[in-house]
């Protein structure tokens, strides 16, 4: 069973959420720029690579999850992973596919920007950080509803 | 293994190939539009379907085919699928074939596919999808050829 979270480059909120998901780390007070810059696939992209998944690791129910980018195409992909996995035997309920462009905002936008574009990487994180924490509530619901979930 | 033809829509290109790979379309002479508009899913798929792949058939070597759309993000899309199968323990190079059909697309095609599918004004938008289609439609048949030869060359046929 596979858990994916994405984002537009994959490697941002869908990074964090991941990593609250596997309790890499553990709440609101852990969403500091220095924590962020360390997890795992944060800020880890690259334009060739773009839609592949990157596993973060394994949730206490066994579950895979992965992060990957969805850009603007978040629905399509949804349909393509759940038709493929229907088409090879997987299963259509094989895969809980979280996109959190929903919980994104215009201060994560930004961060990203900085972060993506520029050298202000510590900048932009703490900047991104300010964003998430905005919209913490909505996204620990986003992953508290997915971990409860029973695929 | 099973062959994915994909275009922007899965409307117009990807089904014309598909449907040439399984004999709904002859590739000795040119059909005429009637043959188009009998298709299942031409110029039929809606936005909100666009990423469901669809079942074609299945060809003279046992091989399903189907079609998908994945608008201007076929590498994104077409990697998002390659990676979850192989993460899922299947070896897509021997189980999947993904052939892009919108390479043969014209402005014609495009822009009648544009009137039908986004507008919504079918009757002037299908025929010249079709006209496209029927203009180019050497180069349709010419690529169900090679991925044909391909097809074979992976399942050791001679």
């Amino acid at each position: 069973l596979n858990v994916i979270y994405t984002c537009y480059w994959g490697g941002y909120l869908a990074a964090v959420a991941a990593s609250l998901h596997l309790g890499i780390i553990k709440g609101k007070e852990e969403i500091v720029w220095h924590k962020i810059l360390m997890l795992p696939g944060f800020g880890e992209e690259s334009r060739e690579k773009l839609g592949n998944l990157r596993l973060i690791g394994y949730d206490e129910k066994g579950r895979r999850v992965f992060i990957m980018a969805s850009k603007k195409a978040s629905p399509i992909i949804k349909r393509a992973l759940c038709g493929v996995a229907d088409i090879f035997g997987l299963g259509k309920g094989s895969i809980k596919y979280i996109d959190l462009n929903i919980v994104g905002n215009f201060f994560t936008s930004v961060g990203v920007f900085l972060m993506r574009k520029t050298r202000f990487i510590r900048l932009g994180a703490w900047i991104f950080c300010f964003g998430i924490l905005n919209n913490y509530e909505k996204l620990e619901a986003v992953i508290q509803n997915n971990r409860d979930e029973n695929l | 293994m099973k062959i994915f033809y994909y275009c922007y829509g899965s409307a117009h290109t990807s089904v014309v190939a598909a449907s040439i790979h399984l004999g709904l379309l002859p590739s000795n002479t040119l059909p005429d539009a009637s043959y188009f508009e009998r298709l299942p899913h031409y110029d039929k798929t809606t936005s909100e379907e666009i990423g469901t792949p669809f079942f074609m058939g299945i060809d003279e070597y046992n091989v399903e085919i189907y079609i998908i759309g994945m608008t201007g993000e076929r590498e994104l899309i077409k990697n998002a699928m390659v990676s979850f199968l192989e993460n899922s323990g299947i070896d897509t190079d021997e189980e999947l074939m993904m052939v892009d059909a919108l390479q043969g697309v014209n402005i014609k095609t495009r822009f009648g596919g544009f009137a039908s599918r986004r507008l919504g004004l079918v009757k002037f938008g299908r025929p010249l999808t079709i006209k496209g289609i029927q203009e180019n439609y050497h180069y349709f048949v010419r690529l169900v050829a090679d991925v044909k030869q391909k097809e074979k060359s992976r399942l050791n046929i001679t």
